[in-house]
C-alpha cells in the first residue's frame, strides 16, 4: 500500500498546474463569407494617439474583429479622405464618395497615473449624425458614450469591448468580440503524446496554457460565470476524473472518479450543478450533481447509452440516446416523471449537441451521408439544417449571442478548429502551428 | 503552501462525501468506491508518511517535460504477485507449483495448456489481447468471444492477477459518445469474466473512446482496427 501511495503521489507532485505564454500561435482566417450579401460599409480611422510608447493599435483590432464577423466591409486605410478624431472634425462631404455608411473615430491620451483614456465615436454618415447617444437628461442634454480609463495592459480588451459597442449599435445584436475560448490540444508521436489545456481571446490572441499533462483531456465546459472549468482527465491510473479547475488561483479538485465513465460534464445555467455521465451502475446514464454540496441524483435509467447532457434551460437537458438503435438527441425535464422526448430524426446519427444560450436551438454532429457534420435545430420548428462541410466535424458549441458556432474540424490528418454563423455565411479557421488543436468550447461574456 | 490547498482540498472533498453518504438514493457499494477514490487523491497529494516534495522547480512556469511517463503508470498491484518474482535475469527460474498442473480448455487455446507464464509467452495463443468490434457495436464475435473464455480460464485459474478491459472506438463521431460506446464494449467483455466466474476484483473497465487509436491513419482499416477492446494485464505489459 506504500509503495502505491507513493508512485501516486509522485504522480500527482509532477503534475504542476500553471499558466505560461503559449509558444505557438492561432492562426484565424475567414474562409468563407460571400454568402452575406449585403455587408455593411464601414471606415474605422487610425485614433488620434496624443500618449507616448503606444503598442495597441485599437483601430486595427477593431477592424480585425468586425471582419471576422463577417457582416462589414471595411474601407482601406489608404482611402481614408481624412483622419478625423471627434465628430467635431468629420466633413461629411469628404465620405460621400466613399459609400460607407458608419465611421469609427476614436483618440487616446495620457490620463493620471499612467493610465490611459480612449474616447470613441460612432458617426452616422448616411443621416449624418453621432450614435452612441444617450436618452436627453432633464436639462435638455445628450451624453454619448463612450470613454474608457484603462491602465495600459487593458488596451487590447478596450479595443475588443469598443467592437461589442459598435457591433451591437449597428446590427443590433451584442458582440463576442470580448470572449475567450478553452481547447485541448495534443502533440508528440504516439508514445510520448503530451495533452494541454489552454484559454485564447477569440481572435487568437493571448493564448494561455491551463495545464498539460500526458494523458488525454476531453470536454472542457465553461462554468456561467467564466471562473471555472470542468473537464475530464485520464491522469489517474485506471479510472477518469471529472476535474474542477478554478482560473485564477489555478487550483483543482476532482469532483468523481468512479469505476466506469466519468464524462460529458455540462455546467447548468445557474452554474450550481453539472450534468455528467457515469457507468458506475452499468450502461452510461446521465446524472446532476449540485457542485456545492456533491448532492447527486440520477437523472435517466434506461439501459441504452444516455451521455452528451447540455441544459436548454435550468430545467430541461437535452442528451444523446441510442435507445431507438442509433444515437439521437432527446430532451427531458428535470422534475421526477418527465419523459425524454426525441428531437432527432433525420439520418442514423445525431450526437453530441451542445444549446444555444436562449435554448432555442441544438447544435450536434450529423452523418451527412457517411460525412460527420455540424448541423443546427431550431426546436421550435423542428427543421435542421446542415452548417459545414468536412468529414469528421465534433465539438460544437455557440457562441454567448448565439449567433455563432465553434467547432472541430479536420484538415488532412491535422486537427484545426471552424467558426460558422447559425445563418451558415460566415466560416473562419483556427490554426495551430504543429499540433493539432481540438474540444473547442466558447466561454461566456465576461 | 500548496499543501494547504490540499488540505483544503481534502476537506472539501469529505464535504463531497458526507453529502453523498446522506444520499439515500445511492447504494453503499457507490459510497464504498468514492471514499477512497477522492481520500486517496487528496492524502496523497499532501504525501501522508513522507515529507512533501516542492515540484522541481524550472526557469519557466511550465510543465517540466519528460517528468510524467509518457503512458499510464501501472495502476495499484498487490506488492507481490507470485510468479512475477522469477525474472529471467534471475539466473535460476523457480516453476510455480500451478505451472506443474497445466489445464486445458476453450477452442482458442486448442489444447495449449495455460501455466501461469502464458501471459509472457509471445507464441501463447492468449498473447492475443485485443478483440474488434463492428461500427457503432459492442457485440463480441464468437471469435472473440472464445478469446475472452481463455483469458476468463487464465484468470479463474491465477486469481491473484488482475487484468484492465480497456475500450476503444474509432474517431469518428462525438468524442463523449465515443466514450461511452468503449465503455459499452469494455463491459461486454467484463460481462464475459464475469460469467466465466472470474472474481469481480481481478478486473475493471476504463474506455478510451477515440482518444488512444491503435491505427493512426485514415480510412475503413484503420478504423476496423481502432474499433476494439484491450485486455490489459496490470504488471505484466
Amino acid at each position: 500500500m506504500r509503495r502505491i501511495l507513493t508512485s501516486t503521489a509522485l504522480m500527482l507532485v509532477m503534475l504542476i498546474f500553471s499558466m505560461s505564454q503559449a509558444s505557438a500561435e492561432l492562426r484565424i482566417e475567414i474562409t468563407e463569407s460571400a454568402g452575406v450579401q449585403d455587408k455593411i460599409p464601414v471606415a474605422i480611422v487610425p485614433f488620434a494617439v496624443e500618449v507616448t510608447g503606444l503598442q495597441v493599435d485599437i483601430a486595427k483590432i477593431v477592424e480585425d474583429d468586425l471582419i471576422r464577423s463577417g457582416r462589414f466591409s471595411i474601407l482601406p486605410r489608404n482611402r481614408l479622405p481624412s483622419n478625423p478624431a471627434s465628430s467635431d472634425e468629420v466633413t461629411f462631404t469628404d465620405w460621400r464618395s466613399t459609400d460607407i455608411e458608419y465611421l469609427v473615430v476614436g483618440r487616446v491620451r495620457g490620463g493620471a497615473n499612467g493610465r490611459v483614456l480612449v474616447d470613441i465615436e460612432l458617426i452616422d454618415i448616411v443621416k449624418q449624425r453621432r450614435l452612441f447617444a444617450a436618452p436627453a437628461n432633464a436639462q435638455g442634454q445628450i451624453e454619448y458614450c463612450c470613454s474608457f480609463n484603462v491602465t495600459a495592459g487593458r488596451l487590447r480588451r478596450t479595443a475588443h469591448l469598443i467592437s461589442n459597442l459598435v457591433y451591437e449599435e449597428i446590427v443590433g445584436v451584442r458582440g463576442v468580440f470580448d470572449t475567450q475560448f478553452a481547447y485541448i490540444t495534443s502533440v508528440g508521436s504516439q508514445d510520448q503524446r503530451r495533452y494541454a489545456l489552454y484559454l485564447a481571446d477569440i481572435d487568437g490572441q493571448n493564448s494561455v496554457r491551463v495545464l498539460e499533462i500526458a494523458h488525454p483531456i476531453l470536454s472542457p465546459t465553461w462554468s456561467p460565470d467564466g471562473a471555472q472549468l470542468a473537464y475530464v482527465s485520464f491522469e489517474n491510473p485506471g479510472r477518469t476524473t471529472i476535474m474542477m479547475h478554478h482560473l485564477a488561483s489555478a487550483e483543482r479538485r476532482p469532483l468523481i472518479s468512479l469505476e466506469g465513465i466519468n464524462g460529458a460534464p455540462a455546467w447548468s445555467p445557474d452554474g450550481r450543478r453539472l450534468a455528467l455521465s457515469l457507468s458506475h451502475r452499468g450502461s452510461p446514464d446521465i446524472y446532476v450533481v449540485n457542485v456545492a454540496s456533491g448532492q447527486m441524483s440520477q437523472l435517466t435509467t434506461a439501459p441504452s447509452i444516455e451521455t452528451e447532457a447540455a441544459w436548454l434551460d435550468d430545467n430541461t437537458i437535452a442528451f444523446t440516446s441510442n435507445r431507438s438503435g442509433t444515437p439521437q438527441i432527446y430532451r427531458k425535464g428535470l422534475s421526477s416523471g418527465s419523459r425524454a422526448e426525441r428531437l432527432t430524426f433525420e439520418g442514423k446519427y445525431n450526437a453530441g449537441a451542445s444549446a444555444s444560450p436562449d435554448g432555442t436551438k441544438i447544435a450536434f454532429i450529423h452523418n451527412d451521408a457517411g460525412n460527420f457534420r455540424i448541423a443546427v435545430q431550431d426546436l421550435n420548428t423542428g427543421v435542421l439544417e446542415v452548417l459545414t462541410n468536412g468529414t469528421l466535424d465534433e465539438s460544437p458549441s455557440f457562441s454567448p449571442n448565439g449567433d455563432q458556432i465553434l467547432y472541430a474540424t479536420k484538415e488532412g490528418r491535422r486537427d484545426v478548429l471552424g467558426v460558422v454563423s447559425v445563418d451558415g455565411l460566415v466560416e473562419q479557421r483556427i490554426r495551430l502551428d504543429n499540433e493539432n488543436v481540438r474540444d473547442p468550447a466558447w466561454g461566456p461574456e465576461r | 503552501m500548496m499543501c494547504q490547498t490540499r488540505y483544503n482540498a481534502l476537506k472539501n472533498e469529505n464535504e463531497v462525501v458526507v453529502s453523498i453518504r446522506n444520499q439515500s438514493l445511492l447504494n453503499s457499494k457507490l459510497l464504498v468506491s468514492v471514499v477512497p477514490i477522492l481520500a486517496l487523491t487528496a492524502l496523497t497529494a499532501c504525501g501522508i508518511g513522507q515529507p512533501f516534495k516542492e515540484p522541481p522547480s524550472s526557469t519557466q512556469p511550465s510543465l517540466p517535460t519528460g517528468t510524467i511517463p509518457p503512458k499510464l503508470p501501472p495502476p495499484p498491484v498487490p506488492a507481490v504477485i507470485p510468479g512475477l518474482q522469477q525474472g529471467t535475469d534471475s539466473g535460476a527460474t523457480v516453476t510455480p507449483v500451478e505451472a506443474q498442473q497445466p489445464i486445458r480448455v476453450g477452442k482458442i487455446l486448442g489444447g495449449v495448456p495455460i501455466t501461469r507464464d502464458s501471459i509472457r509467452d509471445p507464441s501463447h495463443p492468449l498473447a492475443k489481447r485485443i478483440v474488434f468490434f463492428g461500427y457503432n457495436s459492442s457485440r463480441l464475435t464468437p471469435d472473440s468471444l472464445d478469446l475472452v473464455r481463455g483469458h476468463a480460464e487464465y484468470l479463474s485459474r491465477f486469481s491473484d492477477v488482475r487484468v484492465r478491459i480497456e475500450g476503444h472506438t474509432d474517431e469518428r463521431g462525438s468524442r463523449e459518445y465515443n466514450i461511452a460506446l468503449g465503455d459499452n464494449r469494455a463491459r461486454a467483455v467484463a460481462k464475459i469474466l464475469q460469467l466465466q466466474g472470474v472474481d469481480a476484483g481481478q478486473f475493471s473497465t476504463l474506455s478510451y473512446g477515440e482518444e488512444v487509436p491503435l491505427d493512426e491513419g485514415e480510412g475503413e482499416r484503420a478504423w476496423r482496427r481502432n474499433r476494439r477492446v484491450e485486455v490489459v494485464y496490470e504488471g505484466y505489459n
